[in-house]
């Protein structure tokens, strides 16, 4: 029986994750339109809810002070709940997509010949992993719980004794550690997570806990790099989310239409990129994934009987 | 208008200054107390004097022993709040509150003790000990006086409703046998002379005659104490106690005492002044002088010693709390005439007495903060700004002009909320604190009061509300919006010198609802009755819509003219006369039960705009309106003057083909629900 050495997670590559992102340009396309659509519902139900009594108010939007948070809240009023239910469903589906995409594109790139990617394909291998990304994603949160809630509780006990014994003079910097040492706790949780699921798909089967757990072990190993790839990434992503807002809220040409359109693609298209490219940028090494049967490096040999020593050194272009 | 406005402005000041000094002293207190801080208890002898200014005789006494709305879940107090705050959490003996009286006499030594009656005038409730009437040996007459001795022990509660212990602070208040207020016949609506004293309610807070204290407090050494009036000795305790000290407190003019005291290791006292050359802003003298037509010398402010308590781990924020003091004491002065006391003393408590936040007692008043205030991001709040300006409010909204807290809440709380936006807006908007954008105060009040679920009557004892939110928000928040709504209606120059006329007039006095109409029918020239009966006096709500809009081309008569004599046929358009426009057919409905008269304002295609007024008596109308331009848009109160109405939806109407699609908070709201999904992104 084959045996496999636990794979290795190597410091994430920002470049070759954008490199990689490139080639993965279908699911860029679809990490952008999915959420869309997912969240259509919910912004049909507010324009539904919303749209008539804000189209009536004057051009300029000059209007009394709370008349327009008055009108808002009229107009949810009755709308509240169905509005939270698509926003809720919307969320869990969106959970679920990326779940699916990540894990297809771990599986793909596993057993890919570096060919540019087939959408359907990839959304089919994600499919077969679904399962498992879950667990994945679940023991990320319960990780996640577990470090962040014993800091917290020795943050919330402490404050709670300066607070009876009536000094509330160190709270503050209690509670900016707190808000540090959460950040932190989210970003290794989250890298922990995106290394788990190239981990859970490589060839070296293990469980959601443990490529979770080596995920974290890895990330904890090369706590700079992590945090620099997450930050490299995730900041454009978040400032492109903001864009198309920012920009309709200065200029009403850009508050649908063409410009609105274009704008949304633009920084929609773009951050769909910093989000795969984020993923891949905590891929092996390689392009390629060992198949079943490792191939001798340098050799055009059969696949030899695995060795002690396969595993993630043995990869190779 | 203007120069009437200011005649009669000068006249009700006249007649304030004829009328102040009847009402100032009604009572004399003098108390000497023994504070016991490791039980929380206090022991104490009350000499009383209390004359009766009324026109009736009366052969009793009522009193307030506000303390024993704390000794049990069953008091009327914690039966009104429910299940919140601290009911069913109390556990050792010590935290419950209340107050015996251990000694009643009067001065020539007649027992009144046995005659002690502990009575229940609003809702019968056998549990609570609140309110206690005695009869007198003889019946006191009009201008008489009598003098009552008491002695009176009390367990001070953990800190509820402003007052108690939290740890070995001590904020004590309501804590002393205080006299009701006898009334004549006639005032309040009452049938007959009588005592004003009502139970302590969850909702309502006090009422009491002004009168001179002194107060002796025996601390232990190295305590603080703050407290009502001004510090005038320290006599050094009989038998050479050095570990005690008493301090010696007096009050003029004033219808309650308060005070606190902690140990000098937990609170700072932080001495300091308010001078008018140098915390006055410029500005604001110019504003008030403008806008009350009163020249600089009328404006004058005298100086003020501040008294801050603050704790030591808030030492930071010591410079931003006497800031907000002093701008709180500028805009009041300049507004409602000087603060007559030479002392103010601020109390910021400590970290868990937070139910001692945000009180006032006469020159006195307690705010509240956290040390976290000296950081962003709660250093962008206002919140040490507000909290100080609103209760600072109080000693004019309440302090100085003593209405009845438990009947005409809406009197100090909803006067107090007016004018402290309205001076948190100016502190705001010239820079002195960080805020948000102008009208944003207001408009937070808007929303507050349309998350009503009910329609509130404002003019109504306290305890009769059903829940604790509709007393806030019908006291505080529509009070406050019928105030504003009247600043629109009748201008904000004549509103605020109806307000500074009012203060003036009822200084040291207990003025009623009445009163303030009065004063505003007479520095307005005009009966506003009508706003106060459908704004303060019923639940009636302010709702006006456009229902419908619809216009039509050409408006050219057809038919026969009567010349005078024949028939002739009218000139048809195509004897070739020029089509003669639209024919604009608006009709306004009133939704609410509230009447008034209500601006529309009429926008053409042309730019123009026509403003018109609708009185709003009828249900509905229909303006039949001639217009050689397309009507765009219709606004029914385009300025917002009604601030109580908060359905405001219908009050826009715009032409179909030029209703935005692209509004900037649709789009918002619409662009910001997809961005929430990122949040899962971490934990997929």
């Amino acid at each position: 029986m084959a045996h496999h050495r636990p794979m290795q997670s190597p410091p994430p590559l920002p470049i070759q994750g954008a490199a990689r992102a490139l080639r993965l340009w279908k699911v860029a396309l679809a990490v952008w339109v999915v959420p869309a659509v997912l969240f259509l519902p919910a912004t049909v139900a507010v324009q539904v809810a919303l749209g008539p009594a804000l189209g009536r108010l004057p051009a300029s939007e000059e209007v009394p002070p709370g008349d327009l948070a008055l009108i808002v809240m009229d107009g949810l009023r009755g709308m509240a709940p169905p509005v939270l239910l698509t926003l809720i469903g919307g969320c869990a589906l969106h959970w679920l997509w990326t779940l699916l995409w990540h894990g297809g594109v771990a599986r793909w790139q596993h057993q890919s010949d570096g060919d540019a990617p087939r959408l359907s394909a990839v959304l089919g291998l994600g499919c077969l992993s679904l399962a498992r990304s879950i667990c994945l994603s679940v023991t990320a949160a319960l990780g996640f719980v577990l470090m962040a809630v014993p800091a917290w509780l020795v943050l919330w006990l402490w404050s709670s004794r300066q607070y009876r014994s009536m000094n509330d003079g160190p709270l503050f910097w209690g509670w900016m550690a707190g808000t540090l040492l959460t950040g932190l706790v989210t970003a290794l949780s989250w890298a922990a997570t995106l290394r788990g699921f190239w981990l859970l798909t490589g060839p070296a089967r293990c469980s959601p806990v443990a490529a979770w757990l080596r995920g974290l072990a890895a990330s904890l190993l090369q706590p700079l790099p992590t945090i620099a790839t997450l930050l490299l990434w995730t900041v454009p992503a978040v400032g492109l989310s903001l864009a198309p807002l920012l920009t309709g809220w200065w200029l009403e040409v850009a508050r649908g239409g063409l410009v609105g359109a274009l704008v949304s693609a633009v920084a929609g298209a773009l951050r769909a990129f910093c989000w795969v490219a984020l993923f891949v940028s905590f891929a092996p090494t390689t392009g390629k994934g060992p198949r079943r049967g490792l191939r001798a490096v340098g050799t055009d040999q059969p696949p030899a009987a695995p060795s002690p020593d396969a595993g993630a050194a043995t990869w190779r272009p | 208008m203007g120069r009437a406005v200011a005649v009669s402005t000068t006249w009700l000041l006249l007649g304030a200054a004829i009328c102040v000094s009847a009402a100032e002293r009604v009572v004399e207190y003098e108390i000497e107390v023994d504070l016991e801080p490791s039980r929380h208890y206090i022991t104490g002898t009350e000499r009383v004097r209390w004359t009766n200014t009324s026109a009736s005789s009366t052969g009793e006494v009522w009193l307030h022993l506000y303390l024993n709305a704390f000794a049990s879940s069953e008091t009327t107090f914690m039966g009104e709040l429910g299940h919140r705050t601290l009911r069913g959490l109390r556990r050792a003996d010590s935290e419950w509150g209340w107050t015996r009286v251990t000694e009643l006499a009067t001065d020539d030594g007649v027992d009144l003790l046995p005659g002690l009656e502990f009575v229940r005038p609003d809702d019968g409730n056998a549990n609570d000990f609140t309110v206690a009437k005695l009869r007198l040996p003889a019946a006191v007459e009009p201008g008489a006086s009598v003098q009552l001795l008491l002695g009176f022990e009390a367990q001070l509660p953990r800190i509820i409703a402003r007052t108690g212990y939290a740890g070995q602070f001590h904020m004590v208040a309501q804590w002393f046998p205080k006299l009701g207020v006898f009334e004549d016949a006639g005032v309040n609506g009452r049938p007959e002379a009588g005592w004003n004293c009502h139970q302590f309610h969850a909702s309502s807070e006090f009422y009491a005659d002004f009168g001179s204290y002194r107060v002796v407090m025996v601390v232990p050494a190295g305590w603080v104490v703050g407290a009502t009036g001004v510090e005038v000795e320290r006599p050094a305790l009989t038998g050479g106690d050095s570990s005690h000290e008493r301090v010696v407190y007096r009050a003029d003019r004033v219808h309650d005492f308060a005070w606190c005291a902690a140990p000098e290791t937990l609170m700072e006292v932080v001495e300091a002044e308010f001078e008018p050359d140098r915390d006055v802003p410029a500005a604001w003298l110019e504003r008030a002088q403008s806008l009350l037509a009163l020249s600089f010398a009328e404006l004058e402010l005298p100086p003020i010693h501040l008294r801050l308590l603050l704790p030591r781990s808030q030492t930071s924020l010591r410079e931003r709390m006497l800031r907000s003091a002093r701008l709180a004491i500028a805009w009041y002065g300049l507004h409602y005439g000087p603060y007559p006391y030479p002392q103010l003393t601020v109390v910021s408590p400590p970290p868990t007495a937070e139910e001692a936040f945000g009180m006032e007692y006469p020159t006195l008043i307690t705010t509240g903060a956290s040390a976290l205030f000296a950081h962003p991001p709660l250093s962008w709040v206002p919140w040490i700004e507000s909290i100080t300006v609103h209760e600072y409010g109080h000693q004019y909204f309440y302090g100085l002009l003593g209405s009845n807290e438990a009947e005409e809440a809406w009197l100090d709380e909803g006067l107090g909320t007016y004018t402290e936006l309205a001076a948190m807006e100016a502190i705001i908007a010239d820079g002195f604190a960080p805020g948000p954008p102008p009208g944003a105060l207001w408009a937070a009040e808007r929303v507050q009061l349309a998350r009503t679920d009910s329609p509130l009557l404002v003019d109504q004892p306290a305890w009769l509300f059903r829940r604790r939110d509709d007393y806030f928000r019908a006291s505080y928040t529509k009070a406050a919006l019928s105030l504003r709504t009247l600043e629109g209606l009748l201008g904000r120059e004549v509103l605020a010198r109806a307000l500074r006329a009012y203060v003036e007039r009822f200084r040291h006095r207990h003025p009623t609802g009445e009163d303030l109409c009065t004063v505003l029918a007479e520095v307005s020239g005009e009966d506003h009755g009508w706003f106060f009966d459908q704004a303060l006096r019923s639940d009636a709500e302010a709702d006006w819509s456009v229902l419908a809009v619809h216009q039509y081309g050409g408006n050219a008569a057809e038919g026969f003219d009567w010349s005078g004599s024949s028939w002739e046929p009218r000139p048809s358009s195509s004897d070739g006369q020029q089509d003669s426009g639209w024919t604009v057919d608006v009709d306004l409905a009133r939704r609410g039960e509230m009447v008034g008269p209500v601006e529309v304002e009429l926008s053409f295609d042309d730019g123009s705009r026509e403003l018109r007024t609708w009185d709003g008596r009828d249900r509905w109308v229909r303006w039949s309106i001639p217009s050689q331009h397309r009507l765009e848009q219709v606004i029914v109160d385009p300025d917002g003057v009604w601030a109580l109405e908060v359905r405001r939806a219908d009050n826009y109407w715009r032409s179909a083909d030029l209703q935005s699609g692209s509004s900037r908070v649709g789009w918002w709201l619409r662009s910001i629900l997809p961005l929430l999904a990122e949040v899962s992104v971490p934990w997929s």
